[in-house]
């Protein structure tokens, strides 16, 4: 039964006419909000930035591109950044009116921000997020979400005690290439999947180095956080430094291949839950009479589901050799993350791919589908137990790494089988940082 | 470099793993105990792995910690002190309880000590951490209680109710978090009077500690309870995250899963609770609940609809089919939009015509899309992909392109009788659309009726779009001969002049040496388009078995199209070979530059040339450098050439790179003397 037509062109006429718009570009649906093109002031979101480094300097273009938010502010313990920060904001707006905040408490504070878009450095990541839910703010956070076990959890608590909208910065999932490689997963085109590989590339290592005085414009006490204190050393803090030791980065396979987890919980369709067993080899540590630095250089992470997939990630190469691969007992499909190229076997499958399609890169679909859930308050696609789950994975892995044992893990009750293994899963933040 | 480090590593790893002597375990404390930042980290790492050695290993589990304990006191450094409690996190038992204690005494200690104590297993941690808390002033006092709080020591709830009551807000605010996640009944008590007598200051730490209460009650069981405050911090005057949080607990201790409370915001005016009840309809457990909040959409205003879309899309039943499928005619675009991303999720062929026909009307590019991508997704395979070409009689030329890309996209295989019908359009853009979806849809199987199409072909403009096809077709075919056969099998049937000429161009798809033969016949055809296109298709063959007989061509053309047609080739050929440069190679541009005509020719083969990595490649490029119609060219290719040998052949590089120097200006003697004058003279 066709529907009936309100007006009297026919339908070959409405066809040639909508014919015309056929050749347009995709733009992000907006059609959740109705908020395409021009947005009355009072209908945006307002953000505040929380954290503006390397990696928000990278994601800010994507969030300002939007015409429903409205950034008004940022925080950042370092006072040069904060002052780029601004710039940056106020050009894209033509005004000097971002507000900045050497404290982020002060940023939450703010009663005209809805929203805030957290890219610290991983130590900051679950407190902050906290901090902001109890200040009733929405948050887009950096992955990894957490840099223990317990932490996510407690994240996923409180964002569900508070009704917050929270969406992990894994990005992936509103990627066309990772979408078309998991819709082609679901419709059995490789068969059924046995295996998920992934790999990230080799951790670097610091020198020891020796501690320095604090350069003027850092409030390193606030830069620390939640972490225990320890003295300023450049190398332990400055680059990508702090990513090399436990308790402000936990090394590169934990860093990047949450994101892979991410996507394998998604194509396996559990991410309300996670694999049983954790299982690591070939771990090459720095050597200590030249290095300070204390996670892995490379090494080999596996995990095991209880229906008996298993997933591995692969720490090793160089940045552009990191990749996934589904594999099936007909075939694989392979995303290479650094040209966002689909590969795979039978290749016939990659007949069935669109060209086109933003790359991760371009988080612009994540934004996108953060802010709709803003105001539908329904969870987003990376909500906090997504996050935490795919993030407890890349945990539970190093934890086997670090006691160089294989371990048993219930995912409905996240205790291990070993009581050492447990009690890595929290580390007590340092005061007053508390949530 | 690699091999030396994994040597290293290897040779470490055996260092570490060796047992250690009373001795050995005695310099090892006294050398972490030394430990600064810009020390070798090496004593700790030693205790690392003690500690992964120590598992199941009771006698060097104590050991381990006893050394720990001996890095707690004096003279250890506090990076030393720090270490020693991230061991003791792992493996602390009460032994270790005194030495921590001493650490909780001082402001700077406290938090590393509640690094081991956070996760001891022990309960005399927590009297540990009680008795320290009394004395304890500063971000220590905040420290201690925290850690109390994230034990949910039920026997600190006095004193952390002591301490809520502080005149500093921070170690009040501490206190309340601490208190909320014990929540045992004391806890509750103080919270609940905190309620009424905080400071407002502190309204909302206490609100988030009372929804931690209530949350602690409703995983008990006290659903009563739990209700009682999330009521109470439902109330407008609440902040916005606490009344979404309140609402969705309240939602779930319910028994009918909060249906009427949702009905209930469904038609009341409370903005912020309405799209938090909107959204909690998707995880609604009863059968009914689809059917009974569909028959609210009409209710609800256009941003609610699209709320009210998503989550009953969400649900993935049938009861909302329907509902759903009617706000594909709404007249707001955003509920449309909504209803046609729905259906493309949830439904299967019985919706194409409606969303056919919302393709009418003046929509934006975004909803076309959305409705191609709905049509992609449509469920129902085969049945879903015959109402779709079921379609393409009923739309225009235009609109038919959107759906051929559909067709594709969906892997419509049935489909492709249809789109070859459609190749016979006389509108070149559905031609070529079509073509390009049985190039993706067509297999080995249809490779006889997509020939038929091509050789029957009117259009001359359209020819290379079905040859295309027919290219991308013949590529399923894993065997090469067979390909040749099926395009063979067409060829004897076929004696139209346009019709031979593609089929001949198709051959070199398979790369055939039967199919090389038929072109070297063809080539001697008597009808002049069929040598051309022969000549053609020779010079697009893929690999090098074609070059004798381009070669011929080329000495002996029949017209100079054909001669630069099969010259170009050759290039291509040559410059194929190039990743192995050998004598064979070589000889091959001299026989290359021997057929060359003019400078158009020369260009090109000086291009391929300068791919050679070969000392010999300089030789013929040297000899084009007086050669002033491609001097630039030609000075290219020596240069190139020279940097690719110049590891191994130096001199040859060298010497060719020399020659590309401009001759030296001779000296004014030797120019006078040119000039018959005498040479001037030094002022």
């Amino acid at each position: 039964m066709k529907q009936t037509r309100s007006s009297s062109l026919t339908r070959r006429q409405f066809l040639q006419r909508a014919a015309a718009f056929a050749t347009a570009p995709l733009i992000v649906p907006g059609r959740a909000l109705g908020l395409d093109g021009a947005v009355a002031p009072s209908n945006r979101i307002v953000f505040g930035g929380i954290g503006i480094g390397n990696r928000a300097r990278h994601i800010l273009p994507n969030f300002l591109s939007f015409a429903e938010i409205q950034w008004v502010a940022v925080s950042d313990a370092r006072a040069e950044r904060l002052a780029s920060a601004k710039e940056m904001i106020d050009a894209r707006y033509g005004t000097k009116d971002c507000r900045t905040y050497p404290d982020f408490r002060e940023l939450l504070a703010q009663k005209d921000i809805d929203a805030v878009l957290i890219a610290t450095g991983n130590r900051w990541h679950a407190m902050a997020s906290m901090f902001a839910a109890h200040a009733g703010k929405d948050i887009y956070c950096e992955k990894p979400i957490s840099l223990t076990i317990g932490e996510g959890r407690k994240l996923v608590e409180t964002c569900r005690q508070l009704g917050t909208i929270y969406q992990a910065g894994t990005q992936r999932r509103a990627t066309a290439s990772y979408r078309f490689a998991r819709d082609m997963v679901l419709q059995g085109k490789i068969g059924r999947v046995h295996t998920v590989e992934s790999q990230v590339w080799c951790g670097s290592t610091v020198p020891h180095q020796k501690p320095e005085p604090v350069p003027a414009g850092w409030d390193y006490d606030m830069w620390l956080g939640p972490v225990q204190w320890r003295p300023y050393v450049p190398g332990r803090v400055q680059g990508h430094g702090w990513m090399c030791f436990w308790d402000t980065g936990e090394g590169m396979h934990t860093d990047m291949g949450t994101h892979y987890t991410d996507q394998m919980q998604w194509v396996l369709d559990t991410d309300n839950t996670g694999p049983v067993e954790f299982e690591t080899s070939d771990i090459v540590w720095p050597d200590p009479v030249k290095f300070m630095s204390e996670t892995a250089i490379s090494g080999t992470f596996r995990c095991r589901y209880k229906n008996g997939i298993k997933g591995v990630i692969y720490q090793r190469g160089g940045f552009k050799d990191r990749y996934i691969r589904y594999i099936g007992d007909e075939g694989w499909i392979q995303v290479d993350d650094d040209t966002d190229e689909v590969k795979a076997e039978p290749k016939s499958i990659l007949n069935l791919k669109k060209a086109g399609g933003a790359s991760w890169s371009n988080a612009g679909g994540h934004i996108g589908d953060f802010l709709a859930s803003i105001r539908s308050r329904r969870p987003p696609a990376c909500n906090p137990e997504v996050g935490h789950r795919a993030q407890s994975i890349v945990e539970a892995m190093t934890i086997s790494a670090r006691l160089g044992r294989k371990l048993k893990w219930n995912p409905v009750t996240e205790k291990f089988n070993d009581e050492d293994a447990n009690r890595m899963t929290w580390r007590e933040p340092r005061a007053p940082w508390c949530v | 470099m690699k091999l030396r480090t994994s040597v290293i590593m290897a040779a470490l790893g055996i260092a570490l793993a060796l047992p250690l002597h009373a001795a050995d375990m005695s310099q090892l404390i006294t050398d972490a105990a030394k430990y600064e930042s810009g020390q070798s980290v090496e004593p700790l790492r030693k205790f690392e792995q003690l500690l992964r050695d120590s598992a199941g290993k009771p006698a060097l589990r104590t050991e381990m910690e006893v050394a720990m304990i001996k890095l707690l006191a004096p003279p250890a450094t506090f990076e030393a002190k720090r270490f020693a409690c991230q061991q003791l996190a792992a493996i602390g038992t009460d032994a270790s309880l005194p030495a921590l204690a001493e650490l909780l005494k001082k402001e700077e200690t406290t938090g590393i000590a509640c690094l081991a104590l956070g996760v001891h297993p022990s309960a005399k941690a927590n009297a540990t951490l009680r008795v320290a808390l009394a004395s304890a002033k500063g971000r220590a006092r905040l420290q201690i209680a925290t850690t109390l709080g994230d034990r949910r020591d039920a026997e600190a709830v006095k004193s952390l109710s002591e301490m809520a009551r502080d005149n500093d807000a921070l170690a009040a605010g501490t206190a309340i978090f601490a208190l909320g996640k014990i929540a045992n009944e004391p806890a509750r008590k103080t919270i609940a009077a905190l309620r009424k007598e905080a400071k407002p200051a502190l309204a909302r730490v206490v609100a988030d500690a009372s929804l931690s209460v209530a949350d602690r009650l409703a995983a008990s069981g006290d659903r009563k309870g739990a209700a009682a405050i999330c009521e109470e911090f439902l109330q407008p005057a609440q902040p916005d995250n606490i009344r979404r949080g309140a609402f969705g607990l309240l939602l779930k201790l319910e028994k009918d899963g909060g249906e009427q409370r949702i009905v209930a915001a469904l038609r009341g005016t409370d903005a912020k609770l309405k799209p938090v009840a909107i959204a909690a309809i998707g995880a609604l457990k009863s059968r009914d609940a689809s059917k009974k909040f569909a028959a609210e959409l009409p209710k609800l205003q256009p941003a609610e609809q699209v709320f009210m879309i998503e989550a009953l899309a969400s649900r993935g039943d049938s009861a909302v089919r329907d509902p759903i499928r009617a706000l594909i005619a709404s007249a707001d675009a955003a509920v449309r939009r909504a209803a046609i991303v729905a259906v493309g999720r949830l439904d299967d062929a019985s919706v194409v015509p409606q969303l056919m026909d919302a393709m009418t009307g003046e929509k934006s590019p975004e909803e076309l899309q959305d409705i191609e991508t709905a049509l992609v997704s449509l469920r129902g395979n085969s049945s879903t992909d015959r109402a779709i070409v079921a379609e393409l009689k009923e739309v225009p030329a235009e609109a038919r392109v959107r759906l051929f890309s559909v067709l594709a996209r969906r892997g419509a295989h049935l489909a492709v009788p249809a789109l070859l019908a459609e190749t016979s359009s006389l509108n070149p853009a559905t031609v070529q659309a079509a073509f390009q979806a049985v190039g993706k849809l067509a297999k080995a199987d249809d490779l006889p009726a997509v020939l038929e199409r091509l050789v029957g072909m009117s259009a001359a403009d359209s020819r290379s779009d079905g040859e295309s096809a027919a290219v991308r077709v013949l590529q399923k075919i894993t065997d090469p001969a067979q390909r040749t056969d099926v395009i063979m099998a067409r060829m004897t049937k076929c004696s139209d002049i346009d019709g031979r000429s593609s089929l001949l161009r198709l051959l070199p798809s398979t790369g055939d040496a039967k199919a090389l033969e038929v072109l070297k016949t063809a080539c001697g055809d008597k009808e002049p388009r069929i040598r051309e296109a022969a000549v053609r298709a020779l010079a697009t063959w893929p690999n090098v078995a074609a070059w004798d007989m381009l070669a011929a061509v080329c000495r002996q053309p029949e017209t100079e199209t054909v001669r630069a047609l099969a010259f170009r080739g050759l290039v291509r050929l040559a410059g194929d070979l190039n990743s192995k440069p050998d004598a064979e190679l070589i000889e091959r541009y001299r026989k290359l530059m021997s057929m060359a005509r003019n400078a158009d020719d020369l260009k090109l083969f000086l291009g391929a040339l300068s791919g050679v990595a070969h000392p010999d490649a300089l030789k013929p490029a040297l000899s084009l450098l007086g050669a002033n119609s491609v001097r630039p060219e030609a000075e290219l290719a020596v240069r190139k050439i020279a940097a690719a040998v110049k590891a191994q052949h130096p001199e040859a590089a060298r010497e060719a790179m020399q020659r590309l120097q401009p001759p030296p200006k001779p000296s004014a003697k030797a120019q006078a003397a040119a000039k018959g004058q005498p040479p001037a003279k030094k002022k």
